[in-house]
C-alpha cells in the first residue's frame, strides 16, 4: 500500500517535472487521468451539464497554467481536487441552490431504492429514486454538498478531504454528518427512503 | 471499555466510514448492541451512503478534450513569454545560481526593451488606435485567438482593461466612440476569448479615450446595443 502510494506520488513528480520542461504529453496524460472526475465534481457542484463542462475547462486552463507550482506536498489529485472545487466555489458562491420539490417531473412520488432482487418496473422506480436523491444532494448547503460527494462519491478519505477543503478533520467529519443527516431527512420526507423501524 | 450514552449522528457516521479509533469503535459497538434506536439511525445514514454510492457517474462531453486541448493551444501561442517562463520555472528552486543568473539578465533586458521602445505600461494605456469602426472591426479580426488573463490584457505591447465577472457565452460586441458606435454579433471568437477572461464585459479603453466593449449574454450584463453606423 505504502509502496503502491510512493510510486503514484513519484509519477506525479514526474508529470510536474515534464510539463515544467514543455512536455505537453505530460498535461495530456494529466487530462485523461482526471478529466471524468473533475466534470463529475463540477456536476455536482454546479447540477447542469453544460456549467459542469465549463467549469472543467476553466479548470483543467488552471491546472495547466499553475502545475509548474506543484511541489508534492500532497498527491496530484488532492492539489488537482483543490484547484476545482475553489474554482468551482468561486464561480457558484453566490448562487442560490435550486428550489426545486423532491419529485418527479410530473409531480408523481415514487419511492425505495434499496431491493436488489427487482424487477424492470421497480428498477425504473430505482432510477427515479436516484434522480431524487441527486436533487437532495444539489440542495445541499455547498460546504456539506463538497464533504458528501468527495467521501461518499469520490471516496477520499478523512484526511484528504481536510486536505482539500483546507480545514480541520473535526470539520470534515462534522459537514460529512451533517450533510447525510439532512439527506436521510430529506430522503425520509419524499418516502426515496424507507422511515427506520 | 468506555461506555457512550447515545450516540450522535457525527458518531454515528465516522463510525460507519471506520475513521474511529480501535477503542472508540469498539464502545460504539457495544452501545449498537444494546441500542435498537441508535441501530435505527446508523441504519438510516448506511442506506443514505448507499443510496449516494448507486449514483451513476457521467460522462464529459465528447468535445471537452479537444475544448481543452484549444484552450491550451491559444495560452501557449498568445501568453507573453515571460509568463510563459514563469509557468515553466515555477517550481523550481529560486536559490539555484542558474536561477538567479537567469533572472538578473531577464530582469535587465525587460528595462533596456521598456526604454527603447518608450512602452509606458501604465494602466489604461494601449497602443492601438481606434479611430473608426472600420478600425475596431479590423481589430475585432486581429483579437482573433488572444486570450485574456486574469485581470489584464497584454497584446503586442499594449495593454487593455478587463471589468466585471461573467456567466455565459458572448452574444455581441460593440465598439463605442465619440464619432458613433458599431456592434456585430456571433463573432466565432467571442465565446473563447471571453470564456477566457471569466468576465461579462470586457472594456478596451484606447489612449485616445475610445472604447471596445464586449460583453455577454444573460443577467447584469449592459443592454444589448443596436447597429448605429456614425
Amino acid at each position: 500500500m505504502a509502496a503502491a502510494t510512493a510510486t503514484a506520488h513519484q509519477r506525479d513528480l514526474d508529470l510536474v517535472e515534464r510539463h515544467r520542461y514543455g512536455d505537453r504529453e505530460a498535461f495530456a496524460e494529466v487530462y485523461r487521468d482526471y478529466e471524468q472526475t473533475v466534470f463529475n465534481l463540477a456536476l455536482r457542484m454546479a447540477g447542469d451539464p453544460f456549467d459542469a463542462a465549463d467549469l472543467t475547462q476553466e479548470v483543467f486552463l488552471r491546472v495547466y497554467r499553475h502545475l509548474g507550482k506543484f511541489r508534492g506536498r500532497s498527491s496530484l489529485k488532492t492539489w488537482i481536487f483543490r484547484v476545482a472545487l475553489n474554482h468551482c466555489r468561486s464561480r457558484l458562491g453566490r448562487r442560490r441552490p435550486p428550489d426545486q420539490p423532491l419529485t418527479g417531473p410530473d409531480g408523481e412520488e415514487e419511492r425505495q431504492i434499496a431491493d436488489p432482487q427487482r424487477g424492470p418496473e421497480e428498477r425504473a422506480m430505482a432510477g427515479d429514486a436516484a434522480r431524487r436523491v441527486e436533487r437532495a444532494l444539489a440542495l445541499l448547503p455547498l460546504e456539506f454538498r463538497e464533504a458528501v460527494v468527495l467521501r461518499d462519491l469520490e471516496d477520499m478519505a478523512y484526511d484528504e478531504i481536510a486536505e482539500v477543503l483546507g480545514v480541520r478533520i473535526g470539520t470534515v467529519r462534522s459537514r460529512i454528518a451533517r450533510g447525510r443527516q439532512r439527506l436521510r431527512d430529506a430522503l425520509l420526507e419524499d418516502e426515496v427512503l424507507e422511515e427506520e423501524k | 471499555m468506555e461506555r457512550v450514552a447515545h450516540l450522535d449522528d457525527e458518531l454515528l457516521s465516522a463510525y460507519l466510514d471506520g475513521e474511529l479509533s480501535p477503542q472508540r469503535s469498539e464502545s460504539v459497538e457495544a452501545h449498537l448492541a444494546s441500542c435498537g434506536g441508535c441501530r435505527a439511525r446508523l441504519d438510516g445514514l448506511r442506506r443514505v451512503v448507499l443510496s449516494l454510492s448507486r449514483l451513476e457517474r457521467a460522462s464529459p462531453p465528447p468535445l471537452l478534450a479537444q475544448r481543452v486541448e484549444r484552450r491550451v493551444t491559444l495560452f501557449d501561442r498568445e501568453s507573453g513569454f515571460v509568463e510563459r517562463l514563469e509557468s515553466r520555472l515555477q517550481g523550481l528552486r529560486l536559490d539555484s545560481p542558474l536561477v538567479v543568473t537567469f533572472a538578473v539578465v531577464l530582469a535587465l533586458a525587460t528595462i533596456v526593451f521598456l526604454f527603447s521602445h518608450g512602452v509606458a505600461n501604465r494602466r489604461g494605456d494601449v497602443s492601438l488606435k481606434l479611430a473608426t469602426p472600420e478600425a475596431a472591426h479590423g481589430l475585432l479580426d486581429e483579437l482573433e485567438g488572444v486570450e485574456i488573463e486574469d485581470r489584464w490584457l497584454q497584446r503586442d505591447g499594449g495593454q487593455w482593461v478587463q471589468e466585471g465577472t461573467a456567466e455565459r457565452a458572448a452574444e455581441s460586441v460593440a465598439w463605442e466612440s465619440e464619432r458613433g458606435r458599431a456592434v456585430r454579433r456571433d463573432h466565432p471568437w467571442l465565446d473563447d476569448l471571453l470564456t477566457l477572461s471569466d468576465a461579462d464585459a470586457v472594456r478596451f479603453v484606447s489612449d485616445g479615450g475610445e472604447v471596445l466593449l464586449l460583453t455577454r449574454a444573460g443577467d447584469g450584463g449592459p443592454a444589448e446595443p443596436e447597429l448605429e453606423e456614425p
